[in-house]
């Protein structure tokens, strides 16, 4: 152990006397420990995530049940070029990219500002009891809000359009306005993760350091220029992993609101890829058509992610890799 | 510290008003549809959707209630839930932070490669198919395994802890340490666990949630219904299929499924995510500001 | 948002959106399972199996049998009806009973990789997968097996060889057997209703013709007939384009009716309704007459059934008129004396029609067994108890001692229920409603058909079969690559279809939105779709001659 101590403080201390294949090897027995703390997950990871990987094959063929994964003919890219074609390819597209772009650009910052206004209450008990109201929402199941939004929006006996009424305005007839549909799915949305989207933040400002926080003070800074100047740097780089990866999923849009919101009249903008893949068939077990639009996602989520990556290692030092 | 923290500038009186009276706003307007479910929950189901109900309950009603009390597949997945949601955190929240440790060294040889090993199965997998048969083959089809362990320690949840290593152990600290003769193992348990308890907290609520609401699993793996989590029951009940002209012989059969499940919907969220609601007071001080450095430092 | 807890319950569908997205094939070993599913064990000549008599198998055998269940339903083996069926056959099933809201996808899992019961009870196979699934051998062609071991069946067949016809698939097999219930409910699912009090009290005659409900429903519009001061009326709801609660019975009165496939036959020729001429007009006249006017309800379009439903039942009546299988279930016991049923109306150039549902006859699904059992014999005497008359009334409503009775005739009468149960629950908990076929010849000695049943019977009668088309599409056992190309086109065709009725209907129709919309249904492949239809329909003409 001595000896890897040794290694270590060379290391450090930029001694660039070893040779360098060996200083890796010695990095490496150094922290032989650390291998083992990943061997759990890595065996997770190789049985159960690429182990049945081979599964991805059926994107570019026919698959039948009986002749299984291997057997199945191959058929190129008919099912891309199946799905390219479509005649409402292009409005799925839009839809489906404007309605997760949205999200996140509304979604995102409010729990940051949500979480930093929390962390500067000091009235423990108020602070704890707002929390705890924010976060509630998390556990409505999709089915029961969108109920619930049938009933508050309700044209006829609806708390919004009682209010829009009485003020003598039109009733507005929000379920079924294509208009709607992107505010309303990006504002319930809102509405039901704030509160539990907090708590990452709260949990990152939670170990910023007292000491920064107290110097401040000594340098008499405010609370608002103490927010922008300690709060917000020390969460920056949570802030900016979370961006990287929900950039990274852009195309991975939930199936079950957009799909319960979606009406006849709201169609032209609530059809998006999970649905439209829902209604030709799922039920109908069209498993390859399927797997080839999971594929034509998952390889637009990888070049974004790995551009937005690249991007914030360059502007900002933090990356995920 | 506090007094020091507690000194306040004119400005900081404003900004405490806005900041107060901006939280308080917020938070009325996601109150109020909470406790309209908790009204909904005691009212005459046809009321609600008249609009009749905005601050009081109407047609006041047990009949929810008592249905849920008196269904005993509600309560076997209570049960099975809480197993599953503890069984569950335990696994996988220790694999994580496993993972995730190694990940946050800026000295851990193949850090990069083992990120891209992590996140490649983010946006690629093989499907439901393979999976299915491995569980199988595995013989862990109907037991709680198939739940608890292959989506244990996800790519998210290892990313999230790495990234709050990163951020909130410095590396002298780790070099003092080190020079003191301390291994990794004890420099883990003794030093970076201790100061994560914000994170392991988020962690350990991330996972009961995810357990407690998590049906899919369940539906593909589980065959018995005595082993069904609570939210599978729920989803049974609540979720309708949609009506078409082969079920036309059974308008009645289906005409009853929906008077149950308006009856107790509302019911229903109230009690099963009362655990929950139970559980995050309990996490919430980890989340108190300052908890640590100061302390270790010295 | 969402994106920021990854195992929050919205990403967890995500996740299952994904995995369903990405899912790979089914095993290549498909079919080197057999027997790990437990259940198969001794081969029936071990167990002393009788070809004839009960109980089947000396000693006790199990099958293990998938089955769909409904959510208020318990396992199949608490269910009376198995008990008893177990008792006299000595045959133990072991169920995998999947709810029946996951069962659509669970069973798609278990064929596709290969992970095979001994059979699937109540299956919902589609003609699709029976072809399919027949054709490679994953389920077993049944018709020899009918012969030799089914004598109920068998029985049922001979006498009737229209079940016959249309259970067997193209290639001459049986692949799935037959449930039934003929007792004609289904010929229109529209059923009209208006609330006769308000007619009677603003004085209004009972509306024969269109124009005549329009004004009835302008009237309960404005003249506030429910008396409490606010104009709080609906004067008609529906849902769109869902089953028997659309407005599709109102075309007929533009001499063309429609239905939810858009699809009927008239001289043995298939017409689709939504490009023709009266199509169009009965949309600018509901665009015109009644959108515009406030005299839908705009939720018609929105609505899902517990909000429609709720309508009926506000403290002060608020609903006009509505479309429902039935008058009680939307508006309750207490108000529905004061609502009727509306006839088919004329319409402004004095046409008047209905439309026919399409379809009908028997199911084919109702039991398949797969390769992987090893006692078919077993099996299809087991599954042939339930077409013996008593017992496939039983299967299908309820077992003798819970819900019927046998009077002096020997006929199944309905017992009183209990007070404060409803029928269409308490059925789901006592019967599978599985397999089993009662024939219209049952319905007059064996069993007595349930008291709303028979109530919709007389409806159907005096109101609508005076006035229904002749002819409907009838259910037809496609080919294969029939059902391909049918698969194709038509999902997004009709979705397309019905997407812009509704906008027609809300915004109105112009010559020129109608003509490029009848273009783009065109460019859709609706020529190919007809004329695959009309082949069908002539091939399938030709056989019953």
């Amino acid at each position: 152990m001595k000896a890897a101590d040794l290694g270590v403080l060379q290391q450090e201390k930029g001694g660039g006397t070893a040779v360098r294949s060996s200083k890796i090897w010695v990095k490496i027995r150094q922290n032989y420990e650390l291998y083992l703390f990943m061997l759990p997950a890595v065996l997770i990871y190789l049985v159960f995530k690429y182990y049945p990987m081979y599964g991805v094959q059926i994107a570019f063929k026919d698959f039948r049940a009986s002749k299984g994964i291997w057997g199945s003919e191959w058929v190129g890219f008919e099912h891309f070029i199946r799905f390219f074609e479509a005649y409402n390819f292009w409005p799925i597209m839009e839809n489906t990219i404007l309605l997760s772009l949205y999200s996140l650009v509304f979604g995102f910052p409010i729990p940051i500002i949500v979480a930093l206004m929390l962390n500067q209450m000091l009235a423990k008990r108020y602070k704890k009891f707002v929390q705890t109201v924010i976060y509630a929402p998390h556990f409505i199941s999709t089915v029961v809000l969108v109920g619930m939004l049938g009933v508050f929006l309700s044209p006829n006996s609806g708390i919004v359009n009682h209010i829009i009424t009485f003020f003598g305005g039109e009733p507005v007839l929000f379920m079924a306005s294509e208009g709607w549909f992107r505010p309303l799915y990006i504002l319930s949305g809102i509405w039901q993760e704030t509160g539990f989207a907090t708590i990452i933040y709260l949990a990152a400002l939670a170990g910023v350091n007292p000491e920064l926080h107290e110097a401040a003070v000594m340098d008499g800074a405010s609370k608002w220029k103490r927010v922008k100047h300690v709060d917000v740097p020390s969460i920056m780089p949570t802030i900016i992993i979370l961006m990287v990866l929900a950039l990274g999923n852009i195309m991975s849009v939930g199936f079950e609101k957009a799909y319960l919101m979606q009406s006849d009249l709201n169609y032209a903008a609530s059809n998006i890829i999970p649905t439209y893949v829902y209604e030709l068939g799922i039920q109908k077990a069209q498993y390859s058509f399927s797997a080839a639009i999971g594929l034509f996602n998952a390889i637009i989520n990888v070049v974004l992610l790995v551009t937005v990556n690249r991007a914030a290692k360059k502007l900002t030092e933090t990356s995920l890799w | 510290m506090n007094s020091l923290l507690a000194r306040k500038t004119k400005g900081d009186v404003a900004f405490d008003i806005i900041n107060y009276t901006l939280l308080t706003a917020g938070m009325l307007l996601i109150l109020y549809p909470l406790y309209f479910v908790l009204i909904a929950s005691f009212s005459d189901p046809n009321l609600i959707y008249s609009g009749e109900i905005w601050l009081l309950p109407k047609g006041l009603t047990l009949d929810g209630y008592e249905r849920i009390f008196a269904d005993s597949s509600i309560w076997v997945g209570y049960g099975n839930s809480l197993v599953y949601a503890i069984a569950g955190t335990a696994i996988s929240v220790t694999i994580t932070l496993m993972a995730a440790y190694p990940l946050s060294r800026k000295d851990f040889v193949g850090q990069g490669a083992f990120m891209w090993f992590f996140m490649f199965t983010m946006f690629f997998g093989g499907g439901l198919i393979p999976t299915y048969l491995l569980i199988k083959d595995l013989n862990m089809i109907n037991t709680i395994w198939a739940l608890v362990v292959p989506g244990a320690a996800g790519v998210f949840n290892i990313i999230i802890v790495r990234t709050f290593f990163q951020s909130t152990i410095p590396d002298e600290m780790r070099e003092a340490a080190f020079i003191d003769g301390c291994t990794n193992t004890r420099f883990f348990l003794g030093m970076v666990l201790p100061l994560s308890k914000p994170i392991i907290a988020v962690m350990v609520l991330y996972h009961v949630v995810g357990f407690w609401n998590g049906f899919f699993d369940a539906m593909i793996y589980l065959n018995e219904e005595s082993k069904f989590p609570l939210q599978l029951v729920l989803r049974n009940i609540l979720v309708q299929n949609q009506v078409n002209s082969s079920m036309m012989i059974d308008v009645e059969s289906y005409a009853a499924k929906l008077r149950v499940t308006e009856l107790i919907k509302y019911g229903v969220i109230i009690i099963a995510s009362l655990p929950l609601l139970v559980l995050y007071p309990f996490l919430q001080r980890y989340f108190v500001k300052g908890v640590m450095i100061g302390s270790i430092k010295g | 948002m969402k994106k920021s807890g990854s195992i929050a319950v919205s990403v967890l569908l995500t996740a299952s959106m994904m995995i369903s997205a990405c899912s790979g094939g089914g095993g290549n070993e498909g079919g080197n399972n057999g027997g790990t599913n437990g259940g198969t064990n001794a081969p029936a000549e071990e167990a002393g199996f009788n070809k004839e008599g009960l109980p089947i198998v000396d000693e006790k055998l199990t099958l293990s049998i998938v089955s769909p269940k409904a959510a208020l339903a318990p396992e199949y083996n608490e269910m009376e009806i198995f008990k008893r069926l177990e008792a006299d056959t000595n045959v133990h099933i072991e169920w995998n009973n999947i709810p029946d809201t996951d069962y659509a996808e669970k069973k798609n899992l278990l064929l596709a990789s290969g992970d095979l019961p001994d059979a699937f009870y109540a299956s919902q196979f589609s003609d699709y997968e029976l072809i399919t699934y027949g054709k490679d051998g994953t389920i077993i062609p049944l018709e020899e097996l009918i012969g030799q071991y089914a004598p109920n069946l068998k029985k049922l067949l001979e006498e009737r060889p229209d079940i016959k016809a249309a259970i067997t698939a193209p290639d001459g097999h049986i692949y799935g057997l037959p449930t039934w219930e003929e007792n004609e409910l289904g010929t229109n699912p529209f059923f009209h209703v208006i609330n006769k009090q308000w007619l009677d009290k603003l004085g209004l005659k009972f509306p024969e013709t269109l124009d005549e409900y329009t004004e009835a429903l302008v009237a309960f519009k404005t003249k506030d007939p429910n008396g409490n001061g606010k104009a709080d009326e609906i004067p008609l709801s529906f849902m769109h384009m869902q089953w028997c609660m659309d407005i599709a019975g109102l075309f007929g009165a533009f001499g063309l009716p429609d239905n939810l496939e858009h699809r009927i036959v008239r001289d043995g020729k298939v017409i689709f309704t939504a490009t023709q001429p009266e199509y169009k007009e009965a949309l600018k006249y509901f665009n015109e007459k009644w959108y515009k006017q406030g005299l839908i309800d705009p939720e018609s379009f929105t609505q899902d059934a517990p909000q429609y439903l709720a309508k009926g039942k506000t403290p002060d009546p608020t609903l006009g008129s509505y479309v429902w299988w039935e008058i009680e279930e939307v508006v309750g016991t207490a108000q529905a004396a004061n609502y009727a049923l509306v006839p088919p109306l004329t319409g402004p150039t004095g046409k008047k029609t209905i439309g026919r549902g399409n379809g009908g006859g028997p199911g084919r699904n109702a039991f398949v067994i797969t390769k992987d059992n090893e006692n078919p014999e077993v099996t299809m005497r087991w599954i042939d108890q339930q077409y013996e008359p008593y017992m496939a009334a039983q299967i299908h409503w309820g077992p003798i001692g819970i819900i019927y009775e046998k009077d002096a005739n020997g006929k199944l009468v309905n017992l009183p229920l209990e007070e404060g149960v409803s029928m269409g629950e308490f059925r789901q908990k006592v019967a599978p409603n599985g397999a089993g076929v009662i024939t219209a010849e049952h319905f007059k000695t064996i069993v007595d058909m349930e008291p709303r049943a028979q109530q919709r019977k007389k409806d159907l009668e005096q109101y609508y079969e005076p006035f229904m088309e002749k002819e409907n599409y009838p259910t037809i056992f496609f080919e294969p690559e029939e059902l391909d190309t049918i698969n194709q086109i038509e999902p997004e065709l009709i979705k397309y279809v019905n997407t812009q009725r509704a906008k027609f209907i809300v915004d109105g129709v112009d010559d020129k939105a109608w003509d490029s919309y009848v273009k783009t249904v065109e460019d859709m492949g609706l020529g190919k779709l007809m004329e695959l239809y009309q082949t069908a329909l002539d091939r399938y003409n030709a056989a019953q001659k």
